[in-house]
């Protein structure tokens, strides 16, 4: 059974882990940490539900028309609320981001409705079983694409130039602009890209934690927990974060009390971080000059 | 690596503040309007005075002063019922018994009315929010002088708002809540809609023994007042009829992972697994039962009771499931049914028929019978002795009410409904808990 609780936890852990990655991403690059991210990916997953059974798009062109529109949300937020402010602090950009995920929430209720949907999906989800301890494909898949998208990421960061100005701005903004960066352009760069990744998160979770406006407000609090816990800077550390967070709370559940495992799970994070402050994956902080 | 300029505590701390936020958010949307906490037995066995069957009986007379005295909310070609629903914000879901009740008041009127009059019935929007519900009644009562709050939604929003609706001496029929101030409330001017949760917890084990042969059982539940009271029913009922409560697993309505809860009721390997739970939790529960291969005997509330758990889990998943059911199913072949199915068609066909939708439905039937019974002179008092000389009346989608005074409660039954390949299906008649 415990072996049982923990892959069942790791599979939660994979929904968490997803969607930290664009969490991390956006932070990493652009100092902001975007509570928004979240629902991106909701109002993804409701693009492709309409183009699925309003225009009869096949799955695969409705996730690609998702993906870009919410790529294009993605860089539109940042445009309107964040630009226009990036000189704020980052309290600040904070509570922007907590506007635009509270106006996505409002207006996805308003157009696509308050009531749960089922969201079909193409990937089989019969469980697999290995010595009696089950798994549900779903989890399965959204690890494989969690390790997928880092895995790409990091060949991105570390082999393009668009990657290597991406760092270099995360960097120094500044020291990035006199080389000839161009940074109002990585910034829409790494917004549309997170975007893109909320996407993919929002319709990889829909079918399981299924479509309703508000699908993705209990993931995003662990996700975000998953990503300070991962060192918040760290893709990997994201990933890692997210499962971690999910065997936590079913072995909570498990020798304690599954009423209070959520909050065992997020005690276990403020012992963590106060033995090591900079989270389990995060390098040593120093103050920005 | 980006050199950031908080640190990760910081960050910590605002996930934190933040989580609340938006789990106060998200939280209300899960729940469900319905909660309730003691047995009606209360209410049944309190027996306020006969008063009220007397005085309409002797201000039947003198009808012309009557007409002087200016019946809140009556005139002679009118009735004017007030109603609070949640048209916006998470409950807004809920509105559908705004709905079903309306499209019966429209119904009623396009057929001439009540005893020539027509019902006015308001709806106001309180955003399932209590402290805009006062407000709202306030005007209902203060302005608007509304003759009765008809088919109102919501537990939270009653809460806030029945003391003062009692004293204010304003019928309240038909609120969408089991709470159970509302439920056990002793007034003469307050009929609940329908039972509360202890009453259907300890119908649960009943039926867990009688249908399953349960010995042992073992419940999910929501974690708050609504869970907790069905929770406490099935213990006393087990204790009733001999069972065991083996294991008892609560989950948060936020969580969007109930694994560990289901794994847990398995390995006390009941005979008969019990849950409350609202559709999506229920959707989910089932999905995993079905991952763990888990055939157990199921039988779950009311609350969980929708169509939609046979999207989201997929009709296998839910196939033999038993489910308890306060009103008899919205695409049952019952004529009844079928008229509330025609007349919801034809005055909001944009709405696909629910059970909410039959909540408010057969509330405002029951009202009209009400406002039908007391005839011409209708005044509030004569409207509730009306209302309380409904005997085993089958005329609405609620099963044989019966009300007297002390003895309020519109839908008092319980049936049960089995999932079959995708569709309920009913599964022998009502009892009466």
């Amino acid at each position: 059974m415990i072996a049982q609780q923990m892959v069942s936890g790791l599979a939660a852990g994979s929904l968490y882990a997803l969607t930290a990655l664009g969490l991390v991403l956006i932070f990493k690059n652009t100092d902001v940490v975007n509570f928004a991210q979240g629902d991106f990916g909701m109002v993804a997953a409701f693009v492709a539900l309409m183009a699925i059974s309003q225009f009869k798009v096949p799955f695969v062109l409705a996730t690609l028309v998702a993906i870009v529109t919410t790529a294009i949300l993605a860089v539109v937020v940042d445009r309107l609320t964040i630009r226009p402010m990036k000189n704020a602090s980052m309290l600040s950009l904070m509570i922007a981001t907590l506007g635009v995920y509270m106006i996505l929430h409002g207006v996805a209720g308003a157009i696509w409705g308050r009531d749960t949907k089922a969201f079909p999906s193409p990937l089989p989800s019969d469980p697999v079983s290995v010595n009696g301890v089950v798994i549900g494909q779903g989890h399965l898949w959204i690890l494989a694409f969690g390790f997928i998208i880092s895995a790409v990421l990091f060949v991105f960061f570390r082999y393009t130039t668009a990657g290597l100005a991406m760092r270099a701005t995360a960097e120094d903004r500044m020291a990035a602009r006199l080389m000839g960066v161009n940074v109002s352009r990585i910034f829409a760069l790494t917004w549309g890209v997170s975007g893109a990744l909320a996407a993919v998160a929002g319709i990889l979770l829909a079918p399981l934690v299924y479509l309703s406006p508000n699908m993705m407000s209990d993931v995003l609090v662990k996700a975000y927990a998953a990503a300070v816990l991962g060192g918040f800077g760290s893709l990997p550390g994201a990933i890692v974060g997210g499962l971690f967070i999910g065997v936590a709370e079913n072995l909570a559940g498990e020798f304690i009390s599954t009423e209070l495992r959520t909050t065992f799970a997020f005690v276990l994070i403020v012992v963590v971080l106060a033995v090591r402050p900079t989270g389990v994956f995060g390098r040593r902080i120093q103050a920005k000059v | 690596m980006p050199a950031k300029r908080l640190s990760l505590t910081f960050l910590a701390t605002m996930a934190l503040v933040v989580s609340v936020v938006v789990s106060a958010c998200s939280s209300q949307s899960a729940q469900q309007p319905a909660t309730s906490s003691q047995p009606t037995q209360a209410a049944s066995s309190q027996k306020p005075a006969a008063e009220p069957e007397k005085k309409p009986a002797a201000s039947d007379k003198p009808v012309a002063e009557k007409k002087a005295e200016a019946v809140p909310g009556v005139t002679a070609d009118s009735i004017l019922l007030g109603s609070y629903q949640p048209m916006t914000g998470n409950e807004s879901a809920y509105f559908r018994m705004g709905k079903g009740a309306d499209a019966y008041y429209k119904y009623v009127n396009e057929n001439g009315g009540v005893n020539g009059r027509k019902i006015n019935f308001k709806m106001v929007d309180d955003g399932y929010q209590p402290a805009k519900t006062t407000a709202v009644v306030k005007q209902f009562v203060e302005q608007d002088h509304v003759f009765a709050i008809a088919d109102p939604l919501g537990t939270a929003p009653t809460m806030a708002v029945v003391d003062y609706i009692v004293d204010q001496k304003v019928p309240l029929i038909g609120p969408g809540s089991g709470a159970s101030k509302v439920v056990n409330s002793t007034s003469k001017y307050v009929f609940p809609l329908y039972p509360n949760y202890v009453r259907e917890g300890q119908v649960l084990a009943k039926f867990a023994q009688q249908n399953f042969k349960a010995t042992k059982l073992a419940m999910i539940y929501q974690n708050d007042q609504s869970g907790k009271d069905d929770l406490s029913g099935l213990q006393e009922g087990a204790q009733k009829n001999n069972q065991q409560v083996v294991s008892t697993q609560g989950y948060e309505v936020k969580d969007v992972d109930v694994s560990a809860q289901v794994l847990k009721v398995k390995e006390a390997n009941p005979d008969a697994l019990v849950v409350f739970a609202a559709p999506e939790h229920f959707a989910k529960i089932l999905t995993e039962r079905k991952k763990l291969g888990w055939n157990v005997p199921t039988v779950a509330s009311f609350v969980g009771l929708d169509d939609v758990i046979f999207k989201l889990a997929g009709p296998d998943a839910a196939n033999g499931v038993y489910i308890s059911t306060i009103f008899k199913l919205p695409d049952s072949d019952d004529p009844q049914i079928k008229q509330f199915r025609e007349i919801m068609k034809k005055y909001y066909p944009q709405e696909e028929p629910s059970l909410i939708h039959m909540w408010g439905y057969a509330g405002a039937q029951v009202t009209v019978e009400g406002l039908k019974r007391a005839g011409k002179d209708l005044t509030r008092d004569n409207f509730i002795s009306a209302l309380e000389t409904l005997k085993d009346w089958d005329g609405s989608l609620a099963y044989k009410v019966t009300l007297a005074p002390g003895k309020h409660l519109i839908q008092r039954s319980l049936g049960f409904v089995q999932a079959q390949n995708g569709k309920f299906k009913m599964s022998g008649d009502f009892v009466e808990p």
